[in-house]
């Protein structure tokens, strides 16, 4: 093994090629309003979303999402959230979503970013990545103040001291177009996608 | 395979009657989407400079940054492993699996382990490996090998994957409707996900390695790569060397160029970043293990195609090529296919082997003019014919023929006289057989074989310029 590790970088280093200047980092054109930047992106990637004047409000917006598609009123819902009035909104409270399959979860998206319509999940959160990769439907609760303007923004304020050992950048709902070139939602990770906006 | 293969290949592909439509939905679907992307950029031209100088500088620091890639891993709590060839990353891999007792592996698409034949390999070893891509897992059922770089499965119908999933799922009831698409998407679902929950390891390519952290990120549409790489208990990733950057800020702009010139979205839907092992408190698996590949990447940099190198994945050049739109993947017969497919095949299987793919091309260029790190295709496809001349590989017929016209260019008198009497033979056919020439002589008879030559309609293009001047 330490062999080959040699005898590359020994080939590598036996061949020079001359190096480009440095390359200046994107930035993209300043927006004024990231949460409406972030609400226009994510709807042009067929996801949804909506603003909530408060977190109080997530059950009732939860139960308008799944009833008006016609879905069964319940959710695996985190932890954080789990003190909110869900019997109020008529939502059946499920345990906290987890590494199994589920119809539909409702967790944090503790990052975001405004350039695509991006949710930035890692191995680090409550729940892990699995609210969008194992649920059919993922209702994902974002604070406005958890919105960057790019990728490397959302990912440099989520990293900290460390990388968790992974970070899932989430563009709208899964899509295959492995079957006759045509768009279909729901691969593997959630079918729908719906963000609830807080304060 | 031999020289001859190519062309049987392409004959048969495009006497295919059901490839043909799949192969005519890349124009609206894989152009445009591209077109219509770059233009929503507001300067796609520059991201594309500076995606094309990032990746220079990557080939030109490659060692530098692979061994600063490897201590940020492995101090994260990689482990990371160097092969110099398949058969060595294949040993590698099956090691890994046979020493954590792995039975079942799910894989998410990887051109690498394609590159490898991994999935034959760990087969012998007693492991079983699912792959987890739509497209790939249906041609994994098939026995086929993948005819596109990111749409595997692109030269097939609905109804051959309904075909391929009754055959393969034996608990599919027979009445249930898999008739469109939809269903075949949520009846593939269904099935992977029991795979994903019980599989013992997840194998991954990588899309990049990114140097400052010892990140590998991977890019899909469908979310595999997240569920493969995080939900097992062992995680194996095998990337080729080339697939080095330096930072966050570079591995961004690559990003950026890519979706868009691959499936003409912004962003992919799911950018997976692996950063060593998970800790206890931690999501994911506990052992990740990197094997860098390099399988003739060291001498391909050390060669005139070293700006190969620079290929980032996307498929623009196959999605763009008038020749693979004519005659599909498969026709290749390599794990690559298209431009890119016809540069890199010769350099993993042999050029003696694949004497016909440099020549799998018409120059026109559209492949460079596409191509989100300005590789120069068509450049690099040069040098392989000029290799295979040099190494007398071309027929003899072809090598006497190409010597003419060398002897003929260069001196203008001579060139003059060929020219001229090529246009005064092609005129005199004409008449002879009545306005078309529908019968060439010598190797002119492969092209009227299947369609007329119109003569030529005035002199030369000389004896034109001049009379223009």
């Amino acid at each position: 093994m330490s062999d080959s590790r040699a005898a590359i970088l020994a080939r590598l280093r036996a061949a020079s090629h001359p190096a480009p200047a440095p390359v200046t980092p994107y930035r993209p054109p300043p927006s004024q309003d990231l949460t409406a930047g972030f609400m226009a992106r994510v709807t042009s990637v067929l996801g949804t979303a909506e603003r909530l004047p408060s977190q109080a409000e997530i059950p009732a917006a939860t139960a308008r999402y799944l009833t008006g598609l016609g879905l069964p009123p319940a959710a695996a819902i985190a932890a954080e959230f789990a003190g909110l009035d869900w019997s109020a909104a008529a939502i059946a409270a499920l345990p906290p979503p987890e590494k199994a399959s589920v119809s539909a979860a409702v967790a944090r998206a503790p990052a975001a970013s405004a350039e695509t319509g991006t949710l930035l999940l890692s191995s680090r959160d409550p729940h892990g990545p699995w609210p969008d990769l194992l649920a059919d439907t993922y209702i994902a609760i974002l604070s406005e103040a958890d919105i960057s303007a790019t990728f490397e923004d959302a990912v440099t304020r989520r990293a900290g001291n460390r990388l968790p050992r992974s970070l899932h950048a989430v563009t709208g709902p899964s899509r295959t177009g492995d079957i006759e070139q045509t768009l279909e939602l729901g691969a593997h990770g959630a079918v729908r996608l719906h963000v609830l906006i807080v304060p | 395979m031999t020289a001859l293969d190519f062309k049987a290949r392409a004959h048969a592909a495009m006497n295919d009657a059901r490839l043909a439509p799949a192969l005519k939905r890349m124009k609206s679907h894989f152009q445009m989407g591209r077109a219509l992307a770059a233009q929503r950029f507001p300067d796609f031209e520059m991201l594309r400079d500076r995606a094309a100088a990032i990746r220079r500088r990557a080939i030109s620091a490659m060692p530098d940054l692979l061994e600063r890639f490897e201590a940020n891993a492995t101090a994260a709590g990689a482990s990371v492993h160097w092969a110099a060839d398949a058969a060595e990353a294949c040993a590698i891999a099956a090691r890994i699996c046979r020493d954590n007792g792995v039975k079942r592996a799910i894989k998410s698409k990887s051109m690498a382990t394609e590159e490898i034949h991994l999935n034959a390999h760990l087969k012998r070893e007693g492991v079983e490996p699912v792959e987890t891509d739509l497209g790939e897992y249906i041609i994994q059922l098939r026995g086929e090998r993948p005819s596109h770089i990111i749409a595997p499965a692109i030269h097939l119908s609905k109804e051959d994957v309904a075909e391929t999933f009754r055959a393969a799922h034996a608990d599919l009831a027979p009445d249930r409707d898999i008739s469109g698409r939809s269903e075949l998407v949520r009846e593939a679902r269904i099935k992977l996900r029991e795979a994903f929950l019980a599989a013992d390891a997840g194998i991954t390519g990588g899309n990049m390695l990114i140097a400052e952290t010892g990140t590998i990120l991977l890019v899909s549409n469908e979310g595999n790569i997240d569920l493969t790489a995080t939900a097992p208990r062992v995680h194996i990733a095998v990337v080729g060397i080339d697939k080095i950057v330096e930072s966050w800020d570079d591995a961004g702009i690559v990003l950026r160029v890519l979706a868009r010139s691959a499936t003409g979205q912004d962003m992919s839907s799911y950018v997976t970043c692996l950063t060593g092992a998970a800790a206890q408190d931690e999501d994911g698996p506990k052992q990740s293990h990197i094997i860098l590949l390099d399988n003739g990447r060291s001498a391909m940099r050390a060669s005139n195609k070293a700006e190969m190198l620079a290929c980032i994945r996307c498929g623009a050049c196959l999605n763009h090529c008038p020749i693979y739109a004519a005659t599909g993947g498969h026709a290749y017969g390599g794990t690559y296919s298209g431009p890119m497919g016809a540069v890199l095949t010769p350099l993993f299987d042999g050029l003696s082997e694949n004497a016909d793919l440099p020549s799998a091309s018409t120059f026109c260029g559209r492949c460079e003019a596409v191509c989100p790190v300005r590789i120069p295709l068509p450049m690099l496809l040069r040098h392989w014919r000029e290799d295979a001349f040099a190494a007398g590989i071309p027929p003899r017929g072809e090598r006497w023929g190409l010597g003419l016209w060398r002897w003929a260019g260069r001196a203008p008198w001579r060139y003059r006289l060929a020219t001229r009497m090529a246009s005064w033979g092609l005129r005199t056919l004409g008449w002879l057989q009545r306005g078309r020439i529908r019968r060439l002589p010598l190797a002119g008879g492969n092209f009227t074989a299947s369609r007329d030559l119109t003569p030529p309609a005035g002199g030369t293009f000389q004896s034109r310029w001049r009379g223009e001047r």
